[in-house]
Formats: structure tokens, C-alpha cells, sequence
């Protein structure tokens, strides 16, 4: 360092700093308090494809529970459909029950897990 | 610290401390920009140093009417003596006679301690343009502390 920039920095470093005014720390945590806040959204409980799998089982176990023999409605196409599917006579009706019961469950679950999704929580930085 | 990157810049105590809330915010929105490439504080700065000079951009023309009504401030009396409070009071003379990136540079070198490369990256000048702006400030300052103070330090003059 030359003497006129070793001059220099000794001149600075003797001045040193501005002195910021005493209330300008508390403005400034005040407005940060204010202002700044962060938006953090959590991760979903269960990612998109995980869903789009649930929602294909709660449908398609809706449709079996609907389209189960007892039910009384099954024509047409469903008929022809359910002579192809393993006989579940003897246990229809404890299955209906479950796979509405299933069904159920997983639309509480989405809802939670939209709800949670779209959560902002403020935090103070 | 980052109140005198601004203050040194805006030479207004208002503009300063509206500066340095104004650059906290933004650190803190900005957070995430933050790589580690650098220190902390350079990054800091470098924030203090774009919200200042953006601020020092937009009333500059309002700067110049105000100084030539009003004198340039900080200008020390002819009876400056040298005590802290003179030196101090010529040195914000000398930088109030750089422009506002001048001032910043300096400050960050001579008072932060700052290397040539730390000042770019506060800055985003190249080092080429950070080196020559030091140089033109250091032998500015020069002369004018020397008609202020009367001090042998200040008989020294770049070459």
C-alpha cells in the first residue's frame, strides 16, 4: 500500500462509520415485522400422482360397489361387464360397505391435503 | 455499516435512512438469491449499493438545484485544525465532491476494507473500472483534504 492510500484508509478508519440515528433500528424491526413476510407453502401430504392413483381407485371402487350383484340396475354394457368379473356374491355386502367407506376417506384425505396445500403462513424475518 | 454505504452515497440523512430500510427489505425478500458465492456483507452491500444509487438516480436534478442554493454540504471552515471532528467534516467535503458510485467505491475500499474484486461484486463495475475510479477518487481526495487540513500527512500527493 502506497502512503497516500495507507494516508487515506488511516483517515477513514479514525472517522469511521456514519452513525445511524438511534431510532432508525427500531423502524427498520418494525417494518420488517410488518412487511416482510415469507410465504411458505408445505409440501402436499401425497404427491400429484399419488392422488390421480387414489382418485382412480375410489372411482373405479364406486362404480363396483354400484355396479355389484343385488344392486338391481346392472344392464346393458354393466351386465355384460360384471359376467366377466369373479363371482363376489357372498361377500357383497361387506365389500360395498368398505369401498364406499374407502371411497369416503380418501375425499377427506384430498380436501386435508388442498387445504394444507394452499396454507400460506406468515413468519417474521 | 450498510447506513454508511447509503448515507455516503445519498448525503441526506432522510434519503439514508429510507435507503437502508428500503435495502433490509429487500435483503430479506431477496434472501433466497443469496448464493454463499461471496460474504454476506458483500452481498449486503451490493443490495445498500443498487438501492442507494437507484435513489441517488432519481433526485439527482433535485440534488443539483438544492446544492446551488444551498453550498455543497459538510464543507469545513477555514479553521479546520485537524482534531477527529474537522477530519471528519473534511472528508465528507471530499466526498461530496465525488459523484455518488465514486463515493460508494472509496467508502467500500478505505472504510470496508474491501479488495478490488469484493467492489465488483458489490457493485457489478468491472475491476478495470473500479481500479481507475479508485485512482481518479484517491488523487481527488487528495487535493482536497490538503487545502483543509494542515496536517504532513496530507503533503502527500499521488503521482
Amino acid at each position: 500500500m502506497n502512503p497516500a492510500d495507507r494516508a487515506l484508509e488511516d483517515l477513514f478508519q479514525e472517522v469511521g462509520p456514519e452513525r445511524a440515528p438511534s431510532h432508525l433500528h427500531a423502524r427498520i424491526l418494525a417494518q420488517l415485522a410488518d412487511k416482510a413476510e415469507i410465504r411458505t407453502v408445505p409440501a402436499p401430504l401425497l404427491a400429484r400422482w399419488q392422488w390421480i392413483l387414489i382418485g382412480l381407485a375410489a372411482m373405479g371402487s364406486i362404480l363396483l360397489a354400484v355396479m355389484l350383484p343385488g344392486n338391481g340396475s346392472s344392464t346393458g354394457w354393466i351386465a355384460l361387464l360384471m359376467d366377466h368379473l369373479p363371482d363376489m356374491t357372498s361377500i357383497s355386502s361387506t365389500l360395498r360397505t368398505t369401498l364406499i367407506g374407502g371411497a369416503v376417506i380418501s375425499g377427506i384425505l384430498y380436501v386435508l391435503d388442498a387445504q394444507l396445500n394452499t396454507r400460506v403462513r406468515p413468519t417474521h424475518g | 455499516m450498510v447506513y454508511t454505504v447509503t448515507h455516503r452515497i445519498l448525503r441526506n440523512d432522510m434519503d439514508a435512512e429510507e435507503a437502508t430500510q428500503d435495502t433490509f427489505l429487500k435483503a430479506i425478500r431477496g434472501l433466497h438469491t443469496f448464493q454463499g458465492g461471496s460474504r454476506f456483507s458483500t452481498w449486503l452491500y451490493s443490495v445498500a449499493y443498487r438501492t442507494a444509487i437507484s435513489r441517488s438516480r432519481l433526485r439527482r436534478t433535485e440534488d443539483r438545484s438544492l446544492d446551488e442554493v444551498e453550498g455543497r454540504p459538510g464543507e469545513p471552515g477555514s479553521e479546520a485544525q485537524g482534531t477527529t471532528s474537522d477530519r471528519r467534516r473534511a472528508l465528507e467535503h471530499a466526498l461530496s465532491r465525488l459523484t455518488p458510485e465514486d463515493a460508494a467505491v472509496v467508502t467500500f475500499h478505505y472504510l470496508h476494507e474491501m479488495s478490488v474484486d469484493e467492489i465488483v461484486t458489490a457493485t457489478g463495475l468491472s475491476a478495470s473500472n473500479v481500479k481507475v475510479k479508485l485512482h481518479r477518487s484517491r488523487k481527488k481526495m487528495l487535493e482536497i483534504l490538503q487545502e483543509h487540513l494542515k496536517e504532513e500527512v496530507w503533503t502527500l500527493r499521488t503521482e
